[in-house]
This record gives C-alpha cells, sequence and structure tokens, in this order.
C-alpha cells in the first residue's frame, strides 16, 4: 500500500519537478477546508469561493518561499484568512457608502420607481433572506450567531470548533500571541452561548448540551 | 466569589476554555481542576462552553460546488497573464518626466521681476556700479546716458566682460538694482563672473547716493571713454543701440554681504541666442542667475 505523502512532501516535491500533479494534491486537501472556513467568515458562497480561488493562486506564487517553520495547513490558512478579512473590509466600505433613500416611494413610484433599496427594506443583521427563513432550525441560528460575533472572535472559533487548529497554529494564522487566541476563543465561545441563550429564551427552548 | 483551592472564580472562568482545549500549562491545569471540584457555579460554565463547541462542531461543513484542482493549470495561467497585463498597464501610466522647453512666460516674468525690484530700490535709493564694454576680449570705454545725456564710463581691465560688444555688438540694456555696498568682487573664474569681477575691479564704484533715475549705457563700438562707472548713479541701463536685441541684467545688492551680489539675466529677444553672441550661455528657461 502506498503511503501518501504529507503536505511538507508535495511542496518539496513541486519545487523539485514544478509538477503541477502534486500541487493539485495539495488543492484537493484543502479547498474544502478553505471554503467552509471562508463561508463561516463571510457568509456568501459567493465570496468564499473567490476566497479559495486566490488563496490557491497566492499559494501557488508562493510555493518558493513556503518555509518549514511553520505547517503547510498554518500557510494556508494564513493566506485565506488574510483574504477573509479584505473581503470584510471592503464590504464595510461598500455599506457605509450605499445610498439608502427614506420613504420616497410614492414619489419615485409616480416617477418610475427606483432600484436603490429603502432604509426599511435593509435587515438589521448580515443574515440573507434564505437564512431568516430558516432561522428556527439550529445551524440557521447557530451560523447567524456566529456571524454577529465581532470577526476576531470569529475568526478564532472557526478556526479551532470547526478546523481544529491548536492555539499556537491559531495564534500563527491570525499573527497574535496565544494568549489573545486563548482570550478571544473563551470570550467568543461565552458571548455565542449568550446570544444563542437570548433566541432560546424567546423560543422557549434553551440551549442544552446534547 | 468563592475561592476554592488554586484560584478564584473569576480567574478560573477565563481559563475554562482552554481547560476544555487542553491547551492549559502543568500549572493551570492543577489549579483549574481543584477549582472545578469545589465550585458548581464555574462547573456548569465548563458545560456551557462544552455545549457551544458541540454546537459548533454539529454545523454542517460547507462544500464547494466545484473542484479547483481540476482546472488549477488554467486558473495559475489566467491570474499569471492578469498579473503581466497589471504590470503592464502599471508601466504605461508611468509617464516619463520631460523638461520643459524654454518657456517665455517664465523669461517674462524674470523680466517683470527684474523690473519691479529695480523701480522699488531705485526709489529707495543706493548706488550701483554696473558695467558694460564694448571691447572684446579687453574691456572697453563705454557711453553711458542719463536720459538724453550721454556719459561715458571708463573701464580699464583686460579680462572678458559680462557684454562683449565688439565680437557680438548686440544691443544691451542692463537694469541695475541699486545696493549700499560700493565694492562688488567676485572670485569665479568663468567667463561670465570673470567679467563681471572685471567690471566691478576696473569701475571701482562709489556710492553714488539717491537716485531715482535710470541711466542708458550705450556700449560703443569705437571703444571712447569719458567717463569713469563710478561716476554714475545707479540703477543703471545700459543698452547697445545698433540690434533690436536686449538682454537685462539684475544686480542685487541689499540681501548680500560686501563682497557678494546677485546678477540675473533674462535675455528678451525672440531667437533666444542673445547670450550665446555674448559668449554668455543660458540654461533652458532662458534665464542665467550668478553668484558673485
Amino acid at each position: 500500500m502506498e503511503v501518501e505523502l504529507t503536505d511538507e512532501a508535495h511542496v518539496q516535491k513541486y519545487r523539485q519537478s514544478k509538477d503541477l500533479n502534486s500541487f493539485s494534491i495539495l488543492v484537493r486537501r484543502y479547498q474544502n477546508r478553505v471554503y467552509n472556513a471562508a463561508y463561516r467568515m463571510l457568509g456568501s458562497k459567493e465570496e468564499a469561493e473567490e476566497v479559495v480561488q486566490d488563496t490557491f493562486i497566492k499559494i501557488h506564487q508562493g510555493m518558493d518561499g513556503f518555509r518549514s517553520e511553520a505547517t503547510f495547513a498554518a500557510w494556508v490558512f494564513r493566506i485565506s484568512h488574510n483574504l477573509c478579512i479584505d473581503a470584510l473590509r471592503f464590504k464595510k466600505k461598500r455599506s457605509a457608502i450605499q445610498l439608502v433613500p427614506f420613504k420616497t416611494r410614492s414619489i419615485d413610484e409616480a416617477e418610475g420607481g427606483t432600484d436603490l433599496p429603502e432604509a426599511d427594506d435593509i435587515p438589521d443583521s448580515s443574515l440573507e433572506p434564505a437564512q431568516v427563513l430558516d432561522v428556527k432550525e439550529e445551524s440557521a441560528v447557530l451560523e447567524a450567531s456566529l456571524r454577529s460575533l465581532p470577526e476576531s472572535q470569529r475568526a478564532v472559533l472557526v478556526l479551532h470548533d470547526l478546523e481544529g487548529f491548536q492555539y499556537q497554529e491559531i495564534a500563527e494564522i491570525i499573527g497574535a500571541s496565544i494568549g489573545t487566541v486563548r482570550s478571544r476563543l473563551h470570550y467568543g465561545r461565552i458571548k455565542l452561548k449568550e446570544i444563542l441563550d437570548s433566541y432560546y429564551s424567546s423560543q422557549n427552548q434553551p440551549i442544552t448540551p446534547r | 466569589m468563592n475561592d476554592f483551592r488554586g484560584g478564584n472564580c473569576k480567574n478560573v472562568r477565563e481559563l475554562l476554555s482552554s481547560y476544555r482545549d487542553a491547551e492549559l500549562d502543568s500549572n493551570e491545569r492543577p489549579m483549574v481542576e481543584a477549582h472545578l471540584e469545589g465550585c458548581a457555579d464555574c462547573r456548569e460554565e465548563l458545560a456551557a462552553v462544552e455545549a457551544v463547541v458541540q454546537s459548533l462542531k454539529r454545523l454542517p461543513a460547507a462544500t464547494l460546488s466545484k473542484d479547483f484542482s481540476l482546472d488549477i493549470e488554467s486558473l495559475i495561467k489566467k491570474s499569471e497573464a492578469q498579473k503581466a497585463s497589471e504590470n503592464q498597464t502599471t508601466e504605461e501610466k508611468v509617464i516619463p518626466l520631460k523638461r520643459k522647453k524654454p518657456v517665455m512666460w517664465l523669461a517674462a516674468a524674470a523680466a517683470a521681476l527684474v523690473l519691479m525690484v529695480g523701480a522699488y530700490v531705485s526709489t529707495t535709493g543706493g548706488g550701483v556700479p554696473i558695467v558694460a564694454t564694448g571691447g572684446g576680449t579687453v574691456p572697453q570705454d563705454v557711453v553711458a546716458t542719463n536720459n538724453s545725456a550721454v556719459e561715458k564710463v571708463a573701464v580699464s581691465e583686460d579680462r572678458p566682460l559680462v557684454a562683449d560688444a565688439s565680437t557680438a555688438p548686440t544691443p544691451l540694456r542692463i537694469t541695475s538694482v541699486a545696493g549700499t555696498d560700493s565694492s562688488t568682487s567676485s572670485d569665479n573664474s568663468s567667463n561670465t563672473t570673470a567679467s563681471a569681477s572685471t567690471t566691478t575691479t576696473a569701475v571701482q564704484p562709489a556710492s553714488t547716493g539717491e537716485s531715482t533715475s535710470s541711466t542708458t549705457i550705450a556700449a560703443k563700438p569705437d571703444r571712447t571713454s569719458t567717463k569713469k562707472i563710478d561716476q554714475i548713479s545707479a540703477p543703471v541701463v545700459a543698452s547697445a543701440v545698433k540690434k533690436p536685441r536686449s538682454i537685462e541684467v539684475e544686480m542685487h545688492l541689499d540681501d548680500l554681504s560686501n563682497n557678494q551680489a546677485l546678477v540675473a539675466f533674462t535675455d528678451l529677444s525672440d531667437d533666444g541666442d542673445s547670450f550665446d553672441n555674448l559668449g554668455i550661455s543660458t540654461d533652458e528657461d532662458g534665464l542665467y542667475a550668478i553668484k558673485m
């Protein structure tokens, strides 16, 4: 039985042969993990796919610069994490300058209407319409709650509880100390619990460990 | 807060997630365990943390709708082509800096400045030595006119002068800004500055007191000399009369030390080569300033 090569062995192999098969193996190993983490961070499938694509393009460009001090996985997620942060900042900027007319429907309808959304049409959270409809499902509630966390706490929760990274690796990925990771992870969990409790108490369904 | 063995609730609770994740060091872990044994509140908190973690782990993993590994080659080629295109676009955006051709407005502005300063200083007084000679390599006498009167200025140096009218009998119009210092000199050895030095040295100008009039000095080819320049009141305008060319020369001594003067030449002629004819080179803007 053929022994499966490690990530680092594939990196070395690609460096020597420039054989894209070795690189494709690495893409196959990580693309769904990167996509899942990006989707939990961004809440958009399209944006998450862009992050996956850009992540592997950047990895390919930097294959010769990869150093084995960190794991290949941590390197991949550091790149994708940075791309997610960039995407979130871009979204914030874009939403900050969104034009929102107030109560102009009657005038606009008389003049042929407008494509711009009205203030009342914009949901308070970043939930997509489909997610609002599915909000009664636990996973949807959890997704929405997770997305309402500050992005710094959300990132460590995704990296630890969804992707299984250790504190040291998360510190390398997000560029922070282990103490910061520890703190963000704990208070992120506590905050998430409070959000979930708040939702389920309003539904008379307090969250309980199964 | 209850204080059990190893720490209070507040300190312990901050460590509960790390305890749950087995990320505590060998000192912290026994302390938390000891506290949990006697604190129901903290055990409850730990259970809540565990519930949140388990909820997150139950979240279904989002999966891609396509396999990027299948078309990774085309993806890489596309990105490389895009990168090359971006680099090319960046290069095209770089506009090389070009030095402007001589501009007439700059010469006009310099001339206006010369005239303004001259007018100002001429009303505030101060004698300034100005020399224009008709000599070639040998400085010659200069005929100076003040209004209708003609004054001849004697220059007896053997070095090149500022305005050489014998090799290039270009009419000169020299405007001088009066200064209070009568002795100017220069250590420069270039043709232009040497001529200025020569002028100063030869004339040995004396302070001529208050003057608001302009004196025209005509460079004469016949090299006659009737008057030394130190007798000329400043500001002085010297101009040769044979060709319709003019160059303005400003000498401003107010802000300079005793042995320094600032001289600015402005070529006002259309062809722009007056300085060449005079043996003085100018920059592209037609402006030449010398500190002497």
